[in-house]
């Protein structure tokens, strides 16, 4: 025989196949390996592997010992060992196995592992669109990966929205769903990619009335609020409701004399007349509005979205005689804006987040005051020189509190001029109710306050669904309980009281106003009752009550609310669980990003009620699956629009450069995300971690330019800073060659992504 | 029945089959990765994964190109090559991906390998690859008397590279594709075999 064939015969021989005889032992190679399967399973059964890692540990001490076995006399009593026997003991072993599966499943990371695979095929799809979902009641903005692409469409119901070219063969298409008519939850969308047609299927989801921000008239008569959603005004008295349809969604309305002003979603400031028609319409950049009867012409303020070269910013103008006289722009989101009567003069009060601030501004345009908060303004209320906001953090001088979400509901009285705090009321409390100790049922999630005539001031809490009077900070509260009228759940969101005591309150998360006169409730649904929505649109049913579970309080006085202020964020950190400090995350339209959380330790969205139980000492009252109705709800939102000033071109350029600097390995589009998880120390290996930290997501980029501060712990306050100042290793994107020209330009591009 | 071939003819047919397992790897791999970032970690690692894969094929093919006894033996006998080209891959994955995750001094942070699942299922399968091409070696493979015993856990390994793939943040599909075929492979072993006419080629015991 050759060398060759000596060697293949020695290949053969190291390699065999079938059921042939251990030479001297005489036990058949499937018997050794029977014994070795069942050895195996018996030594992970007995020490409760619970890892891949575990049972291939057991396998291989397995093989040793059944080696051992073979080479000694050992070995020849393999063959006496009944086959029979050796899978009973391998059944038994599995199924003890089997009990600790899902603490397998969930150490390897398979755990709801569809939820993660289904959103990875969706944006791993040629040519992938993202989101999945349109809302019916406002502009979104879809991207597309369609790298050799040059045209791209993409077509609903019959019309056709084209694409906009960012560069990199990413493609932004601006849609406008107003003018669409669906009557189904999933509608056909046909994605053209330079004319080849796609088709995709969307998630539709109709608008739910979201009644709003009450506001009085100066005769204490009649109020207003909004809808965004259903594009409502609503002119509301002790008994009845006048329901007025605008043609974009109304965002904040306020009373000068008999007329309405409302600002719209797309900007403009109208004027609708006592019988709900259309006198005016200014094309103002307004997002708030607050204005102050005089006896002469009512002085306004109004706040708009500005852009600015380091994150948002806010426009305040004082309106006196029709004209806009002062202007004055403000760094960060304004949330709030009142008057107050200062010692000379009336006093425009504006609530800023991200740094959270209050500043008062004189009807000249002068900056009066400024002083920083711990955490953002929840809500504000003036009258005369009363002043009264509601924060969830406060202290003299000090750093913002950390601990596990540290939330602390409390309302503050401060004066005018100076903005000094004159008085504090930490509402949240416990009653008999409550039977954990430590915990509370009443004062958590204030969302609405009015400050009634005698001084007194009106709460309406969220998150324990309650609306409480406190006649003066030191005198106890009373209680309108709406745990206690029967029916479907409300959570109140703004409060006013008429003239006539009629005490009146919105709850969007149920679509419903809410009278209260002489200790009688009066429900009025403006989105359908339970029962209704139940038999007519039980999707918008789980979604409503999605809604109300996001806005409810846990044992501890925490709701998913009390951080994602109106489902976004309250732009400060907090130290989730005890591990990292880290800002809040917006959490509109962040479906189909699985995993979820920074460390993404939730691979679907219904596990995130978890986090009340794990963190928060969970809930009160039943309230049916919390996970699936808090995951319909989180589905129905939608990013918000990103309105800043780009440089289309120069972005473009950017998008180059976000190719050539390798962030597009891990922001991929068209979530910007890869969806994965990565080991903080190869991210950022100049960044010290507490030993805790092991993971962190990936987290999308879209709208970005609304979200500073930036990272995983909110260390970065710019994008420049991002990518320079905190990326000195250089491998959170290979930016440390790159111009300062170079830099701006993916700035540009990060800013602009919708 | 066919004639058993010689060995050298035998040994030509292996080699060939060889390097179409590895061309085929190889050509599987570049097309997932070629023209993206990182594509050198990223295609070693489709690699051996490819490769883990065609090394499991080659017993199932043997059995069906039985009727044509040469080309069977020489399927069969390039499992031993492949998957040590794959171990061979799956290190050499490893390494490159050390250097460009971890830095030059990745070796200093080696216990972030155990602290995410598609991490440490890596981790896994890498040591099991090199414990098998290990324990192929002729002098070991030779002394080991449950030698198939350990060398089921082939399977196992290419099953925790597939999952690695699939749970890795920058996989989309084809970890998907990899993971169904390893377990059709898997399922097609757990297939009962016709009981053998006599010795089906040279050697086989």
């Amino acid at each position: 025989m050759s060398g060759e064939a000596s060697r293949a015969d020695a290949e053969a021989r190291s390699e065999p196949e079938g059921p042939s005889t251990i030479p001297r032992v005489g036990v058949t190679r499937h018997r050794v390996e029977l014994a070795t399967l069942t050895l195996a399973l018996g030594l992970a059964a007995i020490g409760r592997a619970r890892s891949f890692a575990g049972l291939v540990l057991a396998y291989v001490v397995s093989w040793l010992l059944v080696e051992f076995a073979l080479r000694t006399r050992i070995g020849m009593h393999l063959r006496a060992l009944p086959a029979g026997w050796m899978l009973l003991v391998c059944v038994v072993a599995l199924v003890v196995l089997a009990r600790d599966a899902d603490a397998l499943l969930a150490a390897e990371g398979l755990h709801h592992l569809s939820a993660r695979l289904e959103d990875r095929a969706a944006l791993g799809t040629s040519y992938a669109i993202d989101p999945l979902h349109l809302r019916s009641d406002r502009e979104q903005t879809f991207v597309v990966r369609a790298e050799d692409a040059s045209e791209v469409s993409l077509e609903l119901v019959g019309e056709r929205f084209e694409g906009e070219a960012m560069g990199a063969g990413i493609f932004r298409i601006d849609v406008d769903p107003r003018g669409l008519t669906v009557n189904r939850e999933t509608i056909e969308a046909i994605l053209r990619i330079d004319g080849t047609p796609h088709e995709r299927a969307l998630h539709w989801i109709a608008a739910r009335a979201h009644p709003r921000g009450l506001s009085l008239d100066a005769l204490g008569e009649r109020a207003c609020a909004v809808s965004e959603e259903t594009g409502e005004v609503y002119v509301i008295d002790r008994e009845h409701t006048v329901r007025v349809r605008l043609e974009d969604g109304p965002v904040a309305c306020a009373w000068s004399g008999d007329a309405l002003r409302v600002a719209l979603h797309d900007g403009r400031l109208v004027s609708l007349d006592r019988s709900g028609a259309l006198t005016s319409t200014e094309s103002e950049d307004v997002t708030a509005l607050a204005i102050l009867p005089s006896e002469g012409a009512p002085l306004e303020a109004r706040i708009g979205r500005r852009d600015a070269d380091e994150g948002p910013a806010s426009a305040l103008s004082i309106v006196g005689e029709g004209s806009v006289e002062h202007t004055l722009l403000l760094a960060g989101t304004a949330d709030h804006l009142v008057w107050v009567a200062g010692s000379e003069g009336p006093l425009a009060v504006v609530a800023l987040r991200a740094p959270s601030r209050l500043v008062t501004v004189s009807s000249n345009g002068a900056v009066m005051a400024e002083r920083r908060l711990l955490a953002p303004v929840i809500a504000m209320a003036a009258r005369g020189a009363s002043l009264v906001i509601a924060t969830a953090d406060f202290a003299e001088d000090a750093e913002a509190h950390l601990g596990n979400h540290y939330i602390d509901d409390q309302l503050l009285l401060l004066g005018p001029d100076a903005l000094e705090v004159r008085a504090v009321l930490h509402t949240a409390a416990r009653t008999p109710r409550q039977d954990h100790a430590g915990d509370v049922d009443v004062g958590c999630g204030p969302r609405g306050l009015f400050i009634e005539e005698d001084g007194s001031v009106l709460v309406a809490f969220e998150g324990s669904r309650e609306v409480t009077r406190y006649p003066r900070f030191d005198l106890p509260p009373r209680r309108v309980r709406l745990r206690d009228v029967p029916g479907e759940a409300h959570a109140p969101e703004s409060a006013v009281r008429l003239r006539d005591g009629t005490l009146l309150f919105t709850s969007p998360a149920s679509g419903a106003l809410i009278r209260v006169r002489n200790g009688r409730v009066r429900i009025e649904s403006l989105d359908g009752t339970a029962e209704e929505l139940l038999r007519d649109r039980p999707e918008d049913l789980r979604v409503r009550m999605g809604e109300l579970a996001f806005t409810e309080a846990t044992r501890s006085g925490v709701s998913c609310a009390s951080c994602h202020l109106f489902g976004g964020t309250d732009s400060v950190a907090h130290n989730i669980g005890g591990r990292l400090l880290a800002p809040t995350l917006d959490v509109r339209g962040v479906v189909g990003t699985a995993p979820y959380l920074r460390d993404g330790s939730y691979p679907r969205l219904s596990d995130l009620h978890e986090v009340a139980d794990a963190e928060y000492r969970g809930y009160r009252f039943p309230a049916g699956d919390r996970g699936a109705t808090i995951e319909g709800y989180l589905a129905s939102t939608v990013r918000p629009q990103v309105h800043v000033a780009i440089d289309r071109e120069r972005a473009r350029a950017g998008a180059a450069i976000f190719v050539r600097a390798e962030c597009i390995t891990c922001h991929a589009p068209p979530a910007f995300t890869d969806l994965g998880l990565h080991v903080p120390v190869a991210v950022f290996p100049d960044h010290d971690f507490p030993a805790n930290v092991t993971a962190l997501d990936t987290p999308s980029l879209r709208g970005l330019s609304e979200s500073p501060p930036y990272l995983y712990d909110g260390r970065a306050p710019t994008l420049r800073a991002v990518l320079t100042a905190e990326n000195t290793a250089n491998r959170h994107g290979n930016t440390r060659w790159l111009s300062e020209t170079e830099l701006d330009a993916l700035v540009a591009f990060l800013r602009s992504l919708p | 029945m066919n004639e058993a071939p010689t060995g050298v003819a035998s040994a030509t047919n292996a080699r060939a089959w060889i390097a179409s397992g590895i061309a085929i790897s190889a050509l599987a791999s570049a097309a997932l990765c070629v023209g993206r970032p990182f594509a050198l970690e990223r295609g070693t690692g489709w690699f051996a994964l490819a490769l883990s894969i065609a090394t499991l094929s080659a017993t199932p093919l043997a059995r069906l190109l039985r009727s044509r006894g040469a080309i069977a033996i020489a399927v069969q006998r390039a499992r031993r090559p492949l998957g040590l080209t794959t171990a061979a891959a799956a290190i050499v994955h490893a390494m490159l991906s050390l250097v460009r995750y971890l830095g030059v001094d990745g070796l200093a942070h080696l216990d972030v390998l155990f602290t995410l699942p598609w991490l440490t299922q890596g981790t896994l399968a890498l040591l099991i690859f090199a414990l098998l091409a290990l324990t192929s070696l002729r002098p070991i493979a030779r002394r080991a008397r449950a030698w198939t015993a350990l060398h089921r856990l082939t399977y196992v390994a290419a099953l925790l590279a597939a999952s690695h793939a699939l749970l890795g943040p920058h996989s989309r599909s084809a970890p998907l594709v990899a993971l169904g075929s390893i377990g059709l492979l898997v399922l097609v072993r757990l297939i009962p075999r016709r009981p053998m006419q006599g010795r089906p080629w040279p050697g086989a015991r």
